[in-house]
């Protein structure tokens, strides 16, 4: 199988790469520390997030 | 009759219904103000003076035989240049979408027309409606920025170009601008008005609000865009109230929360002093005030909107980021590349992130009506090359939480402060019962010296 470098694609310059990642490292690491339940379901479009009791413990007992 | 520029939306439709004032004059007075004022603020992408006046004719002669499209019958509007008008091209702020012409209007746009509304011309945004700045500036002061990304509508409406105009927010592009331009603007919810037609920057972040001089302007143009569009399925159905008879409801007994944290700490001294000023009269108001504890979960909120915002961003300029990177300007580059580096499990876990905010946030809203903070850290930056912080709004895009900026101020050098109102999902109605009710006791016409 071929290898395939597809940082090549969208990074126009090693200097562009490294500031790019300058710039979200921190957010990135900020949200890899943050306390986060597991089972806790991403729901992308805020407005359709309910409260927990209106969906129940998913959690296994 | 005097300035006609002066004219508030809703002052304009009540003259246009009452045959007062003809569409056609409204325009005109607006287009001479526009060549008066425009070199020196440059909030314009394109006008459209001739489709404007012929439009105007065309609802002039429904007003004389007394035929009303709807509550913006003849009042002329400006686009954020990211809203797609029919056979107007829509570049959005960008060398990669210079000279596109949409087959379609957005929705927003097809309402404010079946209203009838004129669309006067197209407004600046920055590039692709993120960080890079186009030529506008600030009519309080042009050598400093009007904010962004919604810079043109913000600057647009204050320098009295036009009574009203749309933008768009994903961290604090309605709110900031309107806060440093001295005018009234909100996002609503997330899903009350559909996205549907307008380019994005990050699909779960992005909201279309009106940018306008009172609250009454935006409860009005909020009525007319809201509500749940087959073409957009993140609107839900959800009823859209008589918003404009929510203003002068009164905000007696309403719970508003001063939060403990995050917001007066980063905040200047004239923008916390405004701030301050603005709760003692909302007490004088007879609101209840409380202080609340913002969930822990606030703080990396931050980290996880920019997560979200960049990948979401990267996803949808993948293709021609690839094809043509040297027409992205450096810091719209710099995004896309950033959401390219982002691994999906970071993506993910910043949606949690956000999810239990949501949650979290939702919770606090059972003890506050509306929370009330500072609209920015301090008014408009010196400069040209950025459009300031959104710290203060970008909370509130990720929550998608309704939140509207109310002018309470001007610093020492001249320029515009606000204050931002937050209120529960789908409750705009006591947002603006809030907000109206402090715009009449803090009783200010601010104007910018243009």
């Amino acid at each position: 199988m071929g290898e395939v470098n597809w940082l090549e694609k969208i990074a126009v310059s090693d200097e562009a790469l490294a500031d790019a990642w300058e710039l979200v490292k921190g957010h990135l690491e900020g949200v890899e520390q943050a306390e986060v339940d597991p089972w806790l379901e991403p729901i992308f479009y805020p407005n359709l997030v309910k409260p927990p009791e209106a969906e129940g413990d998913v959690r296994p007992r | 009759m005097s300035d006609l520029a002066e004219l508030t939306v809703t002052a304009a439709s009540e003259l246009i219904a009452r045959k007062e004032l003809s569409p056609v004059e409204l325009v005109q007075a607006l287009l001479d103000r526009i060549e008066r004022v425009e070199p020196k603020v440059l909030a314009w992408a394109r006008l459209l003076p001739e489709a404007a006046l012929a439009e105007a004719r065309r609802l002039e002669a429904l007003q004389a035989k007394g035929e009303f499209c709807g509550p913006l019958h003849g009042v002329p509007i400006g686009l954020k240049d990211i809203i797609f008008t029919a056979g107007v091209e829509t570049a959005a702020g960008s060398k990669v979408l210079a000279g596109f012409v949409p087959e379609y209007d957005a929705t927003v746009t097809a309402r404010l027309k079946a209203a009838g509304a004129i669309i006067l011309g197209k407004t600046v945004t920055t590039e692709f409606a993120m960080f890079e700045p186009g030529p506008t500036r600030n009519p309080w002061n042009p050598e400093h920025t009007p904010g962004g990304s919604s810079s043109g509508s913000a600057a647009a409406v204050a320098a009295r170009m036009c009574p009203a105009a749309f933008g768009s927010q994903t961290a604090g592009s309605i709110l900031r601008p309107a806060s440093y331009c001295g005018i009234v603007g909100l996002k609503p919810t997330y899903g009350r008005v559909s996205r549907h037609g307008v380019v994005p920057v990050s699909w779960t972040l992005d909201h279309v609000g009106p940018m306008v001089r009172t609250v009454a302007d935006a409860a009005l143009l909020l009525k007319v865009v809201a509500g749940p569009d087959p073409n957009d399925p993140t609107t839900l159905p959800v009823p859209v109230d008589d918003y404009p008879a929510a203003v002068g409801q009164g905000a007696a007994g309403l719970r508003v929360g001063i939060p403990d944290r995050f917001f007066t700490e980063a905040a200047d001294d004239e923008s916390r002093r405004a701030y301050e000023a603005a709760v003692t009269r909302l007490k004088e108001l007879g609101l209840m005030l409380r202080p609340v504890r913002l969930p822990g979960v606030f703080e990396p909120l931050r980290d996880a909107h920019r997560t979200i915002m960049y990948a979401e961003a990267a996803a949808f300029h993948k293709k021609w980021f690839a094809e043509r990177p040297d027409d992205y300007r450096p810091r719209t580059r710099r995004i896309i590349q950033a959401g390219m580096l982002t691994p999906a499990p970071l993506y993910l876990r910043a949606q949690q992130l956000r999810t239990e905010a949501v949650r979290a946030m939702g919770r606090l809203f059972e003890e506050v009506d509306v929370l009330v903070t500072p609209t920015t850290p301090g008014p408009a930056p010196r400069g040209l090359d950025w459009t300031g912080d959104p710290a203060f709004n970008q909370p509130f895009s990720a929550v998608g939480f309704p939140a509207i900026t109310v002018p309470a101020g001007l610093s020492g050098s001249g320029l515009p402060l606000g204050v931002q109102f937050v209120a529960r999902p789908f409750d705009e109605a006591t947002l603006f019962r809030v907000a109206a009710a402090f715009e009449a006791a803090v009783g200010l016409r601010l104007k910018p010296p243009v």
